[in-house]
């Protein structure tokens, strides 16, 4: 999910450097004391979570957790996955420092909108909650593929055919994400219910 | 009953998952040598995934495009060193792109790809036909040792230029994630502010 340097055009840089510009300031408001915490765990999930690589058919896929820090963090995933990328850029070279912008927002305004959509459900008890994880970790990858399929195509309509298989190359990751979501908010549900705040918010 | 349930609903889909066609990588990687005058090229994703139909273009310094084509199913591109190139001595600049997101490039500089290709062209000489004793003038040996340490050397640059590319190592996570530990502190200090005062 990095695209790399030198691929997109301009104006759709900026477009993503503003988006994220925006995203981070938001974030960084609503980022109070309690909240800094769980805000720097995930960053930390998000940063250590792509360098592990599943073996799955002829190459590998990786977690984004997308849907976790959404449902858990809303405003606060836009800071949130900027530093991890930030970070990864820095030590791994993925992606690189002019699309980082549009590159965060491909990540962090999904899981945003996962954030409105699903948070009243989860507040819930029991079933409704695992639903709401599940759809979570499932539209963050699905709502970030279709943005970096679309940032691609508008940059090249020769990209059309890429962009369809890099949403065709996400489907599998998007059931599992829901999947792993979906455990995980059960698990912390029980054993650190405080991690979930559902109270406040 | 949940466990039945998880058995039959999600244990498909993972199958089907397991025999998706596609994945994903975070970047390519080229890397480009020189060869008895052609400059071969390979590509791989990171991960070691080779880059079939890649699309490559090769630029000189001022970006000026000299060749292009596609990597065939080894991920690998050989072209003729152009001849422009050659008499310009252009350092070369070649570009990799996937089409999904992913480009990278490679830099050959014309002092790499041109060493010892600028000797005057073999003279016969009169010593090789008609003397039964082979005698070699400096020239001729020079050519010869360039030619056979060429071939020796290829595997090396081959290798060397494989080297470039670093594999996220674990000093590089923990450092990674020194700095997250580190934010976190100075956040918490600074809104720990905001609620004393």
């Amino acid at each position: 999910m990095h695209i790399s340097e030198g691929v997109l055009s301009p104006s759709l840089l900026a477009a993503g450097g503003v988006l994220t510009f925006v995203g981070t300031a938001i974030g960084l408001k609503k980022l109070d004391y309690d909240r800094v915490m769980n805000a720097s765990l995930l960053t930390a999930t998000f940063f250590v979570a792509s360098l592990i690589h599943v073996p799955l058919g002829p190459g590998s896929i990786h977690l984004i957790m997308g849907g976790l820090m959404g449902i858990l963090l809303g405003w606060i995933s836009f800071p949130v996955i900027l530093v991890a990328l930030f970070l990864q850029m820095v030590f791994f070279q993925y992606g690189g420092l002019i699309v980082l912008g549009v590159n965060t927002t491909i990540m962090a305004l999904p899981a945003v909108i996962c954030f409105y959509l699903f948070r009243p459900w989860f507040m819930q008890e029991g079933k409704k909650r695992q639903i709401a994880a599940f759809s979570c970790g499932f539209f963050s990858v699905l709502l970030s593929s279709l943005l970096m399929a679309l940032a691609l195509f508008s940059t090249d309509r020769g990209f059309f055919q890429a962009s369809l298989l890099i949403i065709a190359a996400q489907i599998p990751l998007m059931f599992i994400e829901g999947i792993i979501t979906m455990f995980t908010v059960t698990f912390l549900a029980k054993v650190q219910p405080e991690f979930l705040q559902i109270r406040e918010l | 009953m949940k466990s039945s349930f998880l058995i039959k609903f999600i244990l498909p889909i993972l199958l089907v998952c397991l025999y998706c066609p596609f994945s994903q990588a975070h970047k390519i990687r080229i890397f480009a040598w020189e060869e008895d005058g052609i400059i071969k090229t390979e590509t791989q994703f990171s991960g070691g995934r080779v880059a079939k139909n890649a699309a490559i273009t090769v630029n000189n310094g001022n970006n000026k495009e000299l060749l292009s084509g596609t990597t065939d199913d080894q991920g690998i591109f050989n072209f003729t060193i152009p001849q422009a190139a050659k008499e310009n001595r252009f350092d070369l600049n070649i570009v990799v792109n996937s089409g999904d997101g992913h480009k990278s490039s490679w830099h050959l500089s014309a002092a790499d790809y041109l060493q010892g290709k600028d000797l005057p062209p073999p003279q016969k000489t009169t010593n090789e036909r008609n003397s039964p004793v082979c005698v070699v003038d400096k020239e001729q040996l020079t050519r010869i040792i360039q030619s056979t340490l060429e071939k020796q050397l290829a595997p090396v640059k081959r290798s060397l230029a494989k080297l470039q590319d670093k594999k996220p190592s674990i000093q590089d996570i923990l450092g990674g994630l020194g700095y997250i530990i580190g934010l976190a502190g100075i956040t918490a200090y600074f809104k720990s502010k905001n609620i004393n005062s």
